[in-house]
């Protein structure tokens, strides 16, 4: 492809790409010894460079990287004791290797005023939800927390996920009562704490059901997608270990899941001894009627979740009307399957 | 001298850049501040055989917008996979590291570094849940990079392991 440019742009441009980035290269043999080296050295403190030392020894982060088994390798923003934030770029040639040094410190420290907002905003909501989450929300614990809502009362557009346990109750009848709470209470942390690190809110968890609020915590998407972002490492089984516990004689806990979305009213109950996040609203109900409705692995969402599930919508298959009557037009995830 | 390089992983916020900086120079911040890229330091340490350069790489913590790039953990002889005790989240994106990481290196010594044991009483992992951890075979320790409490031992235990590996 060939671009005319005139030549003040291209000097403009060749500056901005190269000159500010102070480059510097240095040509590696095989075994990673220099040969030669060039550029703006001074800028990564390693003037003056002799000729014949292994690269490790001139730069730390060379260590165990050679040889390239395969093509050009980038290492992104790294940060030696002293000196620039570097760019690294190891291209390998016949006979050799060229490490290329680009200075990206101006950019590391825009990233990291952005990704410095970015946790502490995500701290704050996963402190949020743990204070609200588990029927422990007193008006005081959730004030030093600058809740998004207002106490007294509120109507919200949620979308609110019911989780329904499935196998639980059969086991109830025939597992060791403690090996079955403790794989149950594990089984419901590990929900909780997935949901609540993905601006989830746990609203409640008795026996073998669960429900989580989103759209109730500042996130940076929509809650309808917040709440399928959050649910499809566990239906595609990529959830870091499956969701599923043995309770003996082959009985597993697996989760059934409804999602759906609308207004409800959310407040906080403040009686005395009491104290808790409370709502009401047709999501609720919709969700937990779908939940019931589901089978184990299985997600069912109603028209709302479908029309805000983006590229998501690709995923997912209508049921035939009045499936699961009192929630509308019903959709259900399809797995993916191995071809 | 022997170099070894050493990657620390884990979740945003759980502490890797604390335990590095409390190892190498003995100092704690409360301040959160976040890594972006890889922060590069050394340590040399004195071993049986004679001297050992650590190369520690502090890699970003992976949370929905970095995850971390794989190439980071080309010539690692040892991983410290970091989980804060007060966040059960981080549990999961250590278990999903630590299959990431060993596709990428193999079965390099690894151990899971259950971080700010100064704040026990605030943990959301069980003891049940750690037990249940080590009975899966991983090696784990409990550190504060806050009080120093384990992480030298740390450290050293990772080190004893990489040298047995090699």
């Amino acid at each position: 492809m060939k671009i005319d440019l005139p030549p003040l742009i291209c000097d403009y441009l060749c500056h901005r790409a190269l000159v500010d980035r102070h480059p510097a290269y240095l040509h590696l043999d095989r075994q990673g010894t220099v040969l030669a080296a060039g550029g703006d050295l001074a800028n990564y403190r390693v003037e003056p460079l002799q000729t014949g030392a292994p690269v490790s020894t001139v730069f730390d982060f060379m260590e165990g990287l050679l040889p390239l088994e395969d093509d050009a390798c980038h290492l992104e923003c790294l940060q030696p004791q002293a000196g620039a934030c570097i760019d690294a770029h190891i291209i390998p040639e016949s006979g050799g290797y060229w490490l290329l040094l680009l200075d990206t410190s101006e950019e590391e420290q825009r990233r990291q005023a952005m990704q410095q907002k970015a946790n502490e905003l995500a701290l704050l909501r996963e402190a949020q939800a743990r204070q609200l989450s588990g029927g422990n929300a007193s008006t005081a614990n959730v004030e030093r927390l600058a809740l998004p809502f207002e106490a007294a009362g509120e109507r919200k557009d949620l979308a609110v996920l019911a989780v329904g346990l499935r196998g639980a109750a059969a086991a109830a009848s025939t597992a060791a009562p403690a090996v079955y709470l403790e794989q149950l209470f594990l089984l419901r942390r590990r929900l909780a704490a997935h949901f609540q690190a993905r601006a989830g809110v746990l609203y409640r968890q008795t026996g073998d059901l669960l429900m989580v609020f989103f759209g109730l915590l500042t996130a940076a998407t929509a809650k309808e997608e917040q709440a399928l972002k959050a649910l499809m490492p566990i239906l595609q089984d990529e959830w870091g270990a499956a969701p599923e516990k043995q309770l003996g004689a082959g009985t597993r806990l697996r989760p059934a899941l409804g999602l759906a979305s609308g207004p409800a009213i959310v407040g906080l109950d403040q009686t005395p001894g009491a104290a808790g996040l409370q709502a009401v609203g047709a999501p609720l109900q919709a969700a937990d009627l779908l939940q019931q409705r589901a089978q184990p692995g299985e997600l069912l969402i109603d028209q709302t979740i479908f029309e805000k599930a983006g590229a998501l919508q690709d995923r997912f298959d209508a049921l035939p009307a009045d499936s699961v009557p009192g929630t509308g037009r019903v959709y259900t995830y399809r797995k993916k399957t191995l071809t | 001298m022997i170099k070894k390089k050493i990657c620390m992983l884990g979740a945003f916020a759980v502490g890797k850049t604390s335990l590095v900086q409390q190892y190498v120079h003995s100092i704690f911040s409360e301040k959160y501040q976040t890594t972006v890229g890889v922060k590069i330091d050394k340590k040399t340490l004195s071993v049986e055989s004679g001297a050992i350069d650590l190369i520690l790489w502090d890699i970003h913590g992976e949370d929905a917008f970095q995850s971390v790039r794989t190439s980071y953990l080309r010539g690692a002889a040892g991983l410290l996979i970091v989980v804060d005790g007060t966040r059960r989240a981080t549990l999961d994106t250590a278990f999903d590291l630590k299959t990431r990481a060993t596709e990428t290196v193999g079965a390099v010594p690894t151990i899971l570094v259950f971080n700010k044991s100064d704040l026990a009483a605030d943990w959301e992992i069980t003891p049940a849940e750690l037990a249940q951890v080590r009975q899966k075979g991983a090696v784990t320790v409990e550190t504060s990079a806050k009080t120093g409490s384990g992480v030298e031992e740390t450290f050293e235990m990772l080190v004893r392991a990489m040298l047995e590996h090699a």
